[in-house]
Parts: structure tokens; C-alpha cells; sequence
């Protein structure tokens, strides 16, 4: 006697599990993934206007004797204010400094009490309240710094903030990317299960646990109040490798490890001397792991803010020197405008700056990916 | 360019763990001798000390002497770098370099080791190719990547990275191992002209296969699991597979374990 096999699709509670497991996998991948998109749309948004355009230089508005703004076509028409002239005794044109925002009626903050027009790329004859919005194309965000633009300016560029954060990446990448592939070489090629490889490993453990801030201070007590130096580049760039190395070493000690240890064996019954097989066997094979690691530890550090904070100071003009005790960069650029008051002109740049942020870690990744791509046969 | 291998009392360790016991043998320059023997009988430890190559593996060493030519490989002061430019190896699975076309994996044992002509790195890869049986499929596309041939084409583009160092002896484990009979066809066809210049010696699990390419044949064996392996007998492949002195081997070729 045999019993039917049982070949039907679940069906009462047993299916009921069934799609709450693919609801939940779903759930979460929404979870992940939504705040992600919502995060770089809110910053496409409100930052990419400012990488391709700016504000006007001024705006020009019409005031009566105690600086209150009054409707512009009292004072006449733009050909007026070119002229100087006004329609009616007691007012006078201004440029309000930031004056995007001043309603008729309002004290105007005055940012240059004579009338004559002034010299500049972009003016708005602010014709009705709340003008000034329009925007002109310009490179300026990528050429020039922000240098002493407030707030209350449209203008002013990220050069310096750009320049600090490709340098300092930069230069923690020259330390930290030698540095972690020859540890991790070490680990994989020379000390695999000897006594100073565990050692290596375990103090690598530590060093990746450890959190940026503490990064910093640790640089800051030893640099700055053990041996005197100043606030620097330099320093934060310790700091920072400090950082990256362990990353670094991880992710090339794990793609090392993939090479099959027949491509080693294969190299050395030619005849090879073991420090070339690694160099010109071992590591071109896992060379695309070890760029991506790389170029996942350049992209962590670059956003990183706490050594900055701590080892460098701010600045908004343009400063080349690593040695200086200021520089300007993405991250700090972010947290020292998140203060302005939402309204402010200027008060999306730090949006711009986040968003120039992913866009230089995104062309770093297609570089990558194109060398990787060349690399492979 | 080919040598005498004699290996006396060889004695192989992994550790504390005693694989081979005692081997004697000569294998004379021009001919292929087979090694032959159930699994961890130490047939390939012994293979892999005729070039030091099973100090690879962290702990393994070995007593006794090998002499190329009267040259004892482990002598003070030899260089085992040295050794494997003298002695190649071909192994079980092809492993041609993946980061690299079939001209540069052809190219690569002379490449390493600083010859950067290149008229003699491609009069060497032709030379090579064609040695393997392999330059006219692969003639037209030595810029490809190596990973993109077949098995057997893969194995052949091994021996030829192999002979293309122009060694005395070659050596190989288990070449056929993974492939089909075809590209078994194909590499044993090759050993046969190998022979012509080359010292071979093939370690091998199929018998068919050690009485189709050998001269020579070394029959191995081990007492039990543990113990270390040893030599039973080597000989002309005719007398083993036909008449054998030892009952063991008669057993193995036969069929009657292994």
C-alpha cells in the first residue's frame, strides 16, 4: 500500500509564515534602504543648485528716511536705481546686506547707504518682497573659497573646503595604504600562525574598535601637549590613518587570503623568489579587493569630523599648507554652517558641501572601478 | 638539458608526523618514471622534495640526500629558489595566473626572473607553446586572459609556463587528475615528446596511465593509516605491471586493494 506523495503548494498557518518571512525580508530592505534615498534626494535637492550656480551679487530696494523698506515702485523703476535718482523726496535705494528676505515695512540692515551702482556680476532690482531668488550659472563653488561671505551671502564657493578634504585623504591614504598592505601581507605571507601575528592581528582588533574622537585625542596628547607642535594637517593626517590603517589591513589581509595557494605554489616551482611572487603573483590577483577596500577606507575617513575638530582648525579662505594650523574641509565646512538660520541665503550650503562630499567619494569609486576594469583581462 | 635525479635514504616529516620512510631511487635522465601508490602512500611528498617544494607547508623537512647530477639539492647553501629554476613542476589542477594573458602566463617564469627582451620572451613563449601542443590553438589570442581556456588547455598552458624556463628535470603531479580523457590524450601525448629532452617524473593514480607513459615505474605503499609511507620497489614499467618482485605490488596492480 503506498501513501500519494504530498506535492501541494502550503497552504493555512504554514503559508501564512511563509509570506510574513518575505514580507519581513522586504520590510527591511525598505527600512534600509528608504532613509538612504530620502537622505541623498533631500541633499540633491537643496545642494545641487549651489555647485552650478549663485545668488546675486546684491539686491537693491527702496527706503524711506528710518531705513524701513517701502515697495520698490516708489523709488522708480531699475533704470532709476542705475541712475541714482529716486521718484519721491525721503527714500533712497539700498542694498541691504543679505536682503533677500527683507519685507516692506522692515528695518532694512543696510550694506551700503549710497545709491551709487555698485560694480558686480549680478545685481536684482528687487522688485517685489522676497526676490532675489534668481540664480546664475557659475563654477564658483569649485574655484573659488568661501573666504568671508556670511550667511547672509549667496556667493562664495567650497575651494577651500574641497582642497582640505582631497588633501587630507590624500595624504592619509600615502600613509595608511602602504601601511595596511604590508601588515596585512605580513600576516597573510610571512607570520601566519607564528606569535608576532597574533599580536599584529589583536592590536589591530583594538585599533579598529577604536572611535575617531579618541583617534584624535590620542594624536592631540601626544603632538600637541607632549611634544609641543601646533594644530596641523599633518596631525590630523595621523589621526586619521590611525583610522584608515586597520580598515585597510582587513579588507587586504581577507583578499590575500582568497588567492588560492596553488597560484603561489605555481610561481615558486618556477623558480620565483617568494617577496616577487607576492609582489607581482599574489597581490595583482586580489588587486581589485584590496582597491575596493582602499577606496572604501579614503571615502570613511574623508567624511570623518571629530579630528578635525580637534586638530585643525577652520577656515574658509584657501590655505595650502599641511603644516598651517588651519584648513578649510567638507566635514568641518557642514558643521560649522549648520548654525545659520534656515532661510539665510547661504544656509544651503551645507547641503552643497554634503553633497560635494559623496560626489567626490562617487567619482573615487568610478576611478577605481575604471582602474579595476583596465586591470582585468 | 635533462639530469640523473638519486635519492638516498630519504626520509620526508611534516612536523612530528613521519610520512616517508627510507627511499631509494635513481630516475635516469631522459625517461619518464612513474610513481605510483594508494592515497598517502607519500608518493607526491616525495616528488615535492626532487625540487624543496614541500617546504612550502610550514613544518615539513626532510633527511637523506638528493642529488642531481651528483649535486645534493640539500646541501648547505643551496638556494631553493635556485633548485626550482632547475627543477619544474607541473601540478594536480591547472593554475594558470588569473591576472595575467596567456603570453605573460607563458612569459611569467622568465619574466620573474628579470629577462626583459622582447625577442627572446616571444621566440621563448613560441617556443614554449608549441613545445605543449598548444601554439596553434591559442596562436591568435595570446593577449586573452589564461583563465579563459578549457582544463586541458589550462594544464598544457602550465607545462608550457614549465618547460619555458628551459629546466633539466620536470616534474608532475597528478597532471591528469582533473581533466577529461581527451586532454588526458592531449598531455600524455606531450609527455611522450617531453621525453625527448626532459627528465620526467609524473606522479599518477591512474595505472593505465603510468603503464601507457613510463619507463620507469616506483610502486609506494604505507603499512597502515599513520605510518609512514614508503618505497616497494621501482623498476622497468614492463617487469612491475608484468612480473613483479613484491607481492604487494602485484596486489595494487592487480586490483586486489588500492
Amino acid at each position: 500500500m503506498t501513501t500519494p506523495l504530498n506535492l501541494r503548494r502550503p497552504s493555512g498557518a504554514r503559508a501564512f509564515k511563509n509570506s510574513l518571512a518575505t514580507f519581513g525580508v522586504w520590510a527591511a530592505v525598505a527600512i534600509a534602504t528608504l532613509p538612504l534615498l530620502w537622505i541623498l534626494a533631500s541633499v540633491t535637492i537643496k545642494g545641487a543648485p549651489l555647485l552650478f550656480t549663485v545668488g546675486a551679487d546684491h539686491t537693491i530696494v527702496c527706503v524711506d528716511e528710518s531705513d524701513l523698506r517701502v515697495p520698490t515702485s516708489q523709488c522708480g523703476t531699475e533704470e532709476d536705481a542705475k541712475g541714482g535718482t529716486t521718484r519721491a523726496d525721503g527714500l533712497r535705494w539700498a542694498f541691504p546686506s543679505g536682503g533677500k528676505h527683507v519685507a516692506v515695512g522692515e528695518k532694512v540692515n543696510l550694506y551700503r547707504v549710497d545709491t551709487a551702482y555698485p560694480a558686480a556680476d549680478h545685481i536684482v532690482y528687487v522688485d517685489s518682497d522676497g526676490a532675489g531668488e534668481a540664480r546664475f550659472f557659475s563654477l564658483q563653488w569649485w574655484t573659488s573659497s568661501l573666504g568671508n561671505a556670511t550667511s547672509k551671502d549667496s556667493q562664495g564657493g567650497a575651494l577651500q573646503a574641497i582642497y582640505g578634504t582631497l588633501l587630507l585623504g590624500l595624504l592619509t591614504a600615502a600613509i595608511a595604504v602602504p601601511g595596511g598592505m604590508l601588515g596585512a601581507i605580513f600576516l597573510v605571507e610571512y607570520g601566519r600562525g607564528t606569535r608576532a601575528a597574533r599580536v599584529v592581528s589583536f592590536m589591530v582588533d583594538i585599533l579598529t574598535g577604536v572611535p575617531s574622537i579618541v583617534a584624535a585625542l590620542f594624536v592631540y596628547a601626544m603632538f600637541i601637549t607632549t611634544f609641543g607642535m601646533k594644530r596641523s594637517a599633518i596631525a590630523t593626517v595621523v589621526a586619521l590613518a590611525l583610522l584608515m590603517l586597520p580598515m585597510v589591513l582587513r579588507s587586504t589581509e581577507e583578499m590575500l587570503k582568497l588567492v588560492p595557494d596553488s597560484l603561489r605554489e605555481a610561481a615558486y616551482a618556477l623558480g620565483v623568489p617568494k617577496w616577487k611572487t607576492i609582489l607581482r603573483i599574489v597581490v595583482p590577483t586580489s588587486f581589485n579587493g584590496i582597491l575596493t577596500g582602499v577606496v572604501l577606507g579614503i571615502a570613511r575617513v574623508m567624511g570623518e569630523t571629530a579630528p578635525l575638530l580637534i586638530l585643525i582648525g577652520y577656515a574658509k579662505y584657501l590655505y595650502l599648507d599641511p603644516f598651517g594650523d588651519s584648513m578649510g574641509a567638507l566635514p568641518t565646512m557642514i558643521s560649522d554652517g549648520i548654525s545659520v538660520p534656515d532661510g539665510d541665503a547661504g544656509s544651503d550650503r551645507v547641503w552643497a558641501a554634503a553633497l560635494t562630499l559623496i560626489l567626490i567619494v562617487m567619482v573615487l569609486n568610478l576611478l577605481a572601478r575604471r582602474i579595476a576594469a583596465k586591470t582585468k583581462l | 638539458m635533462s639530469k640523473r635525479i638519486e635519492v638516498r635514504d630519504l626520509d620526508v616529516y611534516y612536523g612530528k608526523f613521519h610520512a616517508v620512510n627510507q627511499v631509494n631511487l635513481t630516475v635516469q635522465p631522459r625517461t619518464v618514471t612513474a610513481f605510483i601508490g594508494p592515497s598517502g602512500c607519500g608518493k607526491s611528498t616525495v616528488l615535492r622534495t626532487l625540487n624543496r617544494m614541500h617546504e612550502v607547508i610550514p613544518g615539513a623537512y626532510c633527511t637523506g640526500q638528493v642529488l642531481l647530477d651528483g649535486t645534493d639539492l640539500y646541501a648547505p647553501g643551496v638556494d631553493p629558489v635556485a633548485v626550482r629554476r632547475i627543477v619544474g613542476m607541473v601540478f594536480q589542477r591547472p593554475n594558470p595566473f588569473p591576472s595575467m594573458s596567456i603570453y605573460d602566463n607563458v612569459a611569467s617564469g622568465l619574466k620573474l626572473n628579470g629577462e626583459r627582451n622582447k625577442q627572446v620572451l616571444d621566440e621563448a613563449v613560441e617556443t614554449a607553446l608549441k613545445g605543449a601542443n598548444l601554439w596553434k590553438e591559442v596562436k591568435d589570442r595570446l593577449d586573452k586572459a589564461g583563465m579563459g581556456l578549457s582544463g586541458g588547455q589550462q594544464q598544457r598552458l602550465c607545462i608550457a609556463r614549465a618547460i619555458a624556463v628551459k629546466p633539466e628535470v620536470l616534474l608532475m603531479d597528478e597532471p591528469c587528475s582533473a581533466l577529461d580523457p581527451i586532454s588526458t590524450l592531449a598531455v600524455e601525448d606531450l609527455i611522450h615528446e617531453l621525453k625527448e629532452s626532459y627528465t620526467v617524473v609524473i606522479v599518477t593514480h591512474n595505472m593505465q596511465q603510468a603503464a601507457r607513459v613510463s619507463d620507469e615505474t616506483a610502486f609506494f605503499n604505507l603499512k597502515a593509516q599513520g605510518e609512514p609511507g614508503h618505497l616497494v620497489e621501482i623498476g622497468p614499467t614492463e617487469q612491475i605491471f608484468h612480473n613483479p618482485t613484491q607481492q604487494a605490488t602485484e596486489d595494487y596492480i592487480t586490483g586486489r586493494f588500492g
